[in-house]
């Protein structure tokens, strides 16, 4: 049967001496190998230390991991803020972002005071059923949660549209291969986890994607064995294209509010 | 038949493209009705995830009635601004009392026992599309070549169930899965299943796939479009 073969899996999968657990993570060296973008391509790889001896499992396991670390100090800290009140945590935050764009300086004049007190209100309310905590504890979960699930999201959905490009331009690549390398462009993103840090924040956040998009550039050269420059216009292309929607639509919106609030 | 125990295992390679799920599906000795057993398994596993979530969400949250009151007393003292601005109050009033009535149901906030309709509803929606799209995916595959039998195909597109697992995390409130996500993921397991039912090259079954996937969504326009217009009819006539 015509089929995509399967990557080798490599020491990761081997149970003797690794926990089930350990078998759904790369190894240490592999991670190393992919921050210090030292990743080979897929047909000239020969030790297991190799980022491309990796399997999918290995590489949706990572991403789900570092997702996880990423987002566990927010989620705390939401939750923390969330229990303070005794609501649920999404109200919680609600209530805190009406209130930071409320002006004080225009108390009592126009939209923002009405709306930061209204979500004040709403904050104020007792959960329905459970305590307060526990409505904060599970709703914070939830969050926790989500973290995963939209790094998923982004590495299956932004992948598949770099793939389609990179086959357009004559890559020789497999699913499985294509998707295991670039996930480890996703470990430097755990240190967003500091981004709530205020100033060194935004210098974290930003050496994190820079970090990952040079690993996700690396990734797609050696995946798909194209050169340096057409990896970056396979790796970047659909981000800019969704970005210059993004704006598109955002100006079309403005524009008609415009156009309503003048008529 | 296979042991419903081993589904995890065969989804969760499914999900991670390995061809081992999809050869063992094709194999099966009844592959359709392992599949439907497979994918309506999968739909009452989701739609109970959900009604669970709905639950949790209902007791963390603060009483439907209670909230709207808040929302409607905030509209209230807009009212003069929103007028200023062009805005009806009454109407907004309007809106957040239909949000009570409708948009708080569709969370599953208090909706009572109209959350048990995910029960039924989540099953039969994953069936329908797994039967549509394995009764297309296998003409276009037969007709670009593929040798595949129909019997084959949908055991293997069955598969496509297997994103759905994230959907389990929906018994934890505010737990939100992305509807792209769990379509381009289909869409990619379902590709891997054609490729090995039908032992198609890798263009001809992405051409499949997308051909499939294409004549899904004109049927669910051209069924939203025929709901609309009875909706507008029936409602007339009424």
């Amino acid at each position: 049967m015509t089929g995509d073969p399967s990557l080798q899996e490599g020491a990761n999968v081997n149970e003797n001496g690794r926990s089930r657990f350990a078998a759904w993570l790369p190894t240490r060296r592999q991670m190393r190998n992919a921050l210090q973008l030292n990743i080979e391509p897929v047909d000239s790889a020969v030790s297991p230390d190799s980022v491309t001896f990796a399997g999918m499992r290995q590489g949706m396991g990572l991403i789900v991991a570092a997702a996880l670390i990423a987002g566990l100090l927010p989620s705390l800290f939401a939750w923390t803020m969330a229990a303070r009140v005794g609501t649920a945590t999404p109200l919680a935050q609600l209530s805190q972002l009406a209130e930071a764009r409320a002006n004080p300086q225009l108390q009592g004049v126009g939209i923002a005071p009405v709306l930061a007190d209204s979500a004040a209100l709403i904050a104020g309310l007792e959960p329905a059923y459970f305590p307060g905590w526990l409505a904060a504890g599970i709703t914070a979960l939830g969050g926790w949660i989500n973290w995963p699930l939209s790094w998923l999201n982004i590495w299956i959905v932004y992948g598949l549209a770099a793939l389609l490009l990179a086959k357009l331009l004559g890559a020789k690549t497999t699913l499985q291969q294509f998707y295991t390398l670039t996930s480890f462009a996703f470990l430097p993103l755990v240190l967003t986890a500091l981004g709530f840090i205020p100033c060194l924040g935004i210098i974290v956040n930003l050496v994190a994607l820079l970090w990952a998009a040079a690993i996700y550039v690396a990734a797609v050269r050696a995946a798909t064995g194209l050169s340096t420059g057409l990896s970056i216009l396979c790796a970047l292309l659909p981000g800019a294209v969704v970005a210059l929607l993004a704006v598109a639509l955002a100006f079309t919106v403005a524009a008609g509010l415009v156009t309503a609030l003048i008529s | 038949m296979l042991k419903p125990k081993s589904y995890p295992e065969m989804m969760g390679k499914a999900l991670v493209f390995e061809a081992e799920p999809f050869i063992t599906m094709t194999e099966d000795d009844n592959p359709w009705a392992e599949g439907l057993f497979m994918v309506a398994l999968m739909g009452l596993l989701v739609g109970a995830a959900r009604v669970i979530g709905s639950l949790l969400l209902s007791a963390s949250m603060p009483d439907p009635d209670a909230l709207l009151a808040a929302m409607l007393q905030g509209i209230r003292q807009l009212g003069p601004l929103a007028a200023s601005i062009g805005l009806d109050p009454a109407a907004l009033e309007g809106i957040a009392q239909q949000w009570r009535d409708v948009g708080f149901d569709l969370f599953g906030y208090g909706s009572g026992w109209m959350r048990l309709l995910w029960l039924v509803l989540a099953p039969m929606l994953l069936i329908g599309r797994w039967l549509i799209l394995g009764l297309v995916c296998h003409g276009v595959a037969l007709a670009l070549g593929g040798n595949g039998k129909l019997n084959r195909t949908l055991g293997a597109t069955a598969l496509m169930a297997a994103p759905q697992m994230l959907m389990l995390l929906q018994v934890i409130p505010f737990v939100s899965v992305s509807g792209l996500l769990l379509s381009v993921w289909s869409a990619l397991i379902v590709y891997r299943a054609i490729e090995v039912s039908h032992d198609l090259p890798w263009k001809k079954a992405a051409a499949v796939t997308l051909t499939a996937l294409a004549l899904l969504a004109i049927l669910t326009m051209a069924g939203g479009f025929m709901m609309a217009l009875i909706t507008a009819v029936w409602g007339g006539a009424v």
